[in-house]
């Protein structure tokens, strides 16, 4: 899950790369455009900028929402499907219900927390398949014979001329209505962009004089592979996984609201705004504006994080 | 051939002059006065109080190391840098009566392509490989509404020694180097400019087709008038086709004169020091001194009747036919040849990266292709390579350190290979980027170095350098062959280098050796292959035309 935790993992895999070649265990070395930074050596020898606190602060808010979300219980009493017919349509700031309650009566702060779970867990697993599935893929079509690229590509050109609800409709016929069927259909539906992205960023990078430098160093085709050709193609790549966050979020809501996701009682910050849609013109902005709230600073944050996988190449004038 | 045109364009030249300077030339005679130009990138003057006249039908090679300004100076002339505003331009430009540095935009494209012609060193890279030559041209002509695009693209083709039937329909890619830098010139003057600025239009091709184009842009001086700025590092071209070098230091003239003058007697510190470097007189006679018994030392490295077919979507290219080369211990092999004499395949092939199609390559007694990958890539690792394009060479994400670092199978540090090729350590922590060209070339040396090789394979390492540096680099080689006994194959189209750097001469055409003789019995060899690039190659001293 190199997108949603990514300073974590990073820093284990970091661990793990200078124990395997301890002669690289070169002290961190200098940021973009020649000014000294520090960075961390990566599993791909990427490079965080450890210096940019844009990145640090949306991983901070990415954690916060998701410790939220696992710790919901301890941060409100209320059960998020418990109905209380004294407290309904309360507006935020109410007594006991911060945020308001919905029109059944049910605590509105209590269903973002533990809609969280639903939400996030989609989201950022759907994203973490999509992308490991799609550069998989899409290594398989840039390295692999002929064949197997054109399978890809056209397998690829096939779902994507399908319109995506009909082929959700088909693998929710099949397996069933449940949490890893929206997971499953939204990587079903999603992995075909970036494999096409990573399968052209290879090709690219392939040609490149430096690919072949390092192939005159003695490097292997998986070392290649490792220090030169994935981390080229990370850059575009991150920038569609933290697109794919936002659209497993949605499509998520939009399958619980079919009845092929999440039971639609059961809160996600999907179903919150489903649920809501009824109240836009009644003046309960709250009900909207929260689990929008929440989605809209999720993506925001998986976005920056994506930047700070920059090309980090120079430019001259 | 050559000599023929030369002494055309001489007689033109004389003839020609101011009078036959057409529209767009100025009663003064001079296109182009530059008077006190600065040019600021942040952090650094680049350009310094430049002043420059170049007069109509006159060829003025405005010469000097990387780094002096020299392509800065010819780009604020049409105004080309970066939108963003980063590089700060004054002083005045003086383009016949018109300061180019107080045009709006309107006026300024009004001189782009009309008035000022800018051809490229990159000819390929600096068309569009989506669209025609034709197109080019045609759409040149439209921009400026000066009628019938055919008529005047296959006219300025015509003029650059191309036939518009062969290449109208073609695009960049499709053409030969020297193709693509006669398309370019088409391009830069179909709208026949006062002015055409050549910035460093022949550095990538080999001698041959470099006195082709040189020769071309020459006869677009004498026959039409027409002001040539030569931008060039080399003095030797400088001083066979121009009529004046202007030599450029710091961002400033230092020397301006006729070029005879100022290869003969130059007066200004730097321009001695440039011509003695471009003399490329090894210093000590390190690489000079005779070797003796060197047929009995050990081959490390041979190829025999290599053949390596390079097939493309459209075409395929016999790079290599039949050729054959030993590489032995010590020694120092220079591999010339023309653009397409299949050079870089030969190094390709020695370094173990290529299969060729037939033959073997056959490294420390064992058939290379015969062993399994893994003894292949130890192999590798035995053998170092440096390309020409040092920068494209190193991964854009890399700092200096892990460059090298990489090629370090552990043990040993990277400073100590940094100060081995004359590297300040501490420039361990800068991107490639931002270092110089011929710091780049040094680093790619401690790459190559790093794994301790007994064979380095230097593929044009120094093409794209200024003499300064190049003949650093040079040196650098020497010592390290001195020192640490390493083999090297130096793949040039230089001739001089190769006479520099090297005991035995191999020259390749058409994917075969040719000849294959001492370096110090050059001057004897008896191939026409060989003797086309000898007599094309300009030389210090026998002056040109002017």
């Amino acid at each position: 899950m190199p997108i949603a935790d990514g300073g974590r993992a990073l820093r284990k895999a970091a661990a793990e790369a200078e124990d395997q070649d301890p002669g690289a265990g070169a002290p961190p070395l200098s940021g973009g455009g020649g000014a000294p930074a520090p960075v961390t050596r990566g599993l791909l020898a990427m490079r965080i900028p450890v210096r940019r606190p844009g990145v640090w602060a949306a991983g901070a808010v990415l954690l916060a929402l998701a410790l939220a979300a696992v710790c919901a219980p301890l941060l409100t009493p209320y059960d998020p499907i418990a109905t209380d017919t004294a407290a309904t349509g309360l507006a935020p700031g109410s007594p006991g219900h911060p945020f308001g309650t919905d029109p059944l009566g049910r605590d509105l702060l209590a269903r973002l927390l533990y809609g969280g779970r639903t939400s996030l867990l989609v989201g950022l697993t759907a994203a973490a398949i999509t992308v490991g599935a799609g550069v998989l893929l899409g290594g398989i079509a840039a390295a692999g014979p002929r064949w197997l690229d054109e399978l890809i590509a056209r397998a690829a050109d096939v779902l994507l001329s399908l319109p995506m609800l009909v082929v959700v409709l088909a693998l929710a016929a099949v397996i069933g209505p449940s949490l890893g069927t929206v997971v499953l259909a939204v990587a079903a539906t999603s992995w075909m962009s970036v494999a096409l992205v990573a399968r052209a960023e290879l090709v690219g990078q392939r040609e490149r004089l430096y690919v072949r430098a390092a192939y005159a160093l003695g490097l292997s085709r998986g070392q290649v592979l490792r220090r030169h050709l994935l981390p080229g193609a990370l850059p575009p790549i991150a920038s569609i996984a933290a697109f794919e966050v936002g659209h497993a979020v949605l499509t998520e809501s939009t399958l619980s609201f079919l009845g092929l996701g999440v039971p639609p009682n059961r809160p996600s910050w999907g179903n919150l705004l489903t649920e809501a849609q009824a109240h836009l013109l009644t003046g309960e902005w709250y009900t909207v504006a929260f689990p929008a709230a929440c989605v809209v600073v999720t993506i925001l944050a998986v976005n920056v994080l994506a930047s700070a996988v920059a090309r980090g190449e120079g430019r001259a004038w | 051939m050559v000599s023929a045109v030369d002494a055309g364009s001489r007689g033109n030249a004389v003839s020609g002059g101011n009078a036959g300077s057409g529209e767009n030339a100025v009663s003064g005679g001079n296109v182009l006065d530059v008077r006190g130009l600065t040019v600021e990138v942040p952090g650094r003057r680049v350009v310094d109080g430049l002043s420059l006249a170049v007069g109509a039908g006159r060829v003025v090679a405005l010469v000097g190391p990387s780094g002096s300004g020299k392509s800065l100076t010819a780009r604020s002339i049409v105004r080309l840098h970066d939108p963003s505003g980063a590089v700060r331009v004054s002083g005045t430009i003086l383009l016949g009566e018109s300061d180019v540095l107080s045009l709006g935009r309107r006026e300024l494209r009004e001189v782009r392509g009309r008035h000022v012609g800018y051809a490229f060193q990159d000819a390929v890279a600096s068309l569009n490989p989506a669209i025609t030559i034709g197109r080019h041209l045609a759409e040149t002509v439209r921009a400026h509404g000066s009628g019938d695009a055919y008529a005047l693209g296959a006219a300025a083709l015509k003029r650059c020694g191309l036939a518009a039937d062969d290449v109208w329909d073609a695009r960049p890619y499709e053409l030969s180097g020297g193709q693509a830098q006669r398309a370019a010139l088409a391009l830069a003057t179909v709208l026949e400019p006062g002015l055409l600025i050549a910035d460093e239009v022949t550095t990538a091709l080999d001698p041959v087709t470099q006195a082709e184009v040189l020769d071309t842009i020459r006869a677009q001086a004498a026959g039409e008038g027409r002001a040539v700025l030569l931008i060039t590092h080399d003095l030797a071209v400088a001083g066979r086709w121009a009529d004046e070098i202007a030599v450029l230091s710091d961002g400033r003239v230092v020397e301006h004169g006729p070029s005879a003058e100022i290869l003969r007697s130059p007066s200004a510190p730097f321009t001695r020091a440039l011509v003695a470097a471009a003399r490329l007189e090894a210093p000590g006679g390190v690489s000079l001194e005779k070797r003796r018994g060197d047929r009995e030392r050990p081959v490390l490295l041979s190829v025999r009747g290599v053949r390596r077919v390079l097939r493309g979507r459209a075409r395929t290219t016999v790079a290599l036919d039949g050729a054959d080369l030993d590489v032995r211990e010590g020694e120092s092999v220079a591999v010339v040849g023309r653009s397409g004499s299949g050079k870089s395949t030969l190094v390709g092939v020695l370094a173990a990266l290529d299969r060729p199609d037939a033959g073997r390559v056959v490294a420390g007694g064992r058939d290379v292709w015969a062993l399994r990958e893994r003894d292949r890539r130890a192999l590798r690792r035995g053998t170092g390579l440096v390309f020409q394009d040092a920068l494209a060479s190193f991964d854009p994400r890399y700092t200096v350190e892990r460059v090298v670092a990489e090629a370090l199978a552990g043990g040993g540090g990277v400073a100590d290979l940094l100060e081995r090729v004359g590297l300040d350590p501490a420039m361990a922590a800068r991107r490639p980027a931002t270092l110089s060209g011929g710091e780049r070339q040094r680093v790619a040396l401690a790459r190559a170095l790093a794994a301790g090789p007994r064979v380095l394979l230097a593929d044009e390492p120094t093409t794209g350098l200024d003499v300064i540096a190049q003949e650093r680099i040079l040196a650098l080689l020497a010592r390290l062959r001195r020192d640490e006994g390493l083999s090297v194959v130096f793949v040039t189209h230089d001739l001089r280098v190769a006479r520099r750097i090297a005991d035995r001469v191999v020259v390749l055409a058409d994917g075969a050796v040719v000849e294959d003789l001492p370096a110090s019995s050059l001057d004897a060899a008896s191939e026409a292959e060989t003797r086309a690039l000898l007599e094309a190659t300009p030389r210090l001293g026998e002056p040109g035309p002017a």
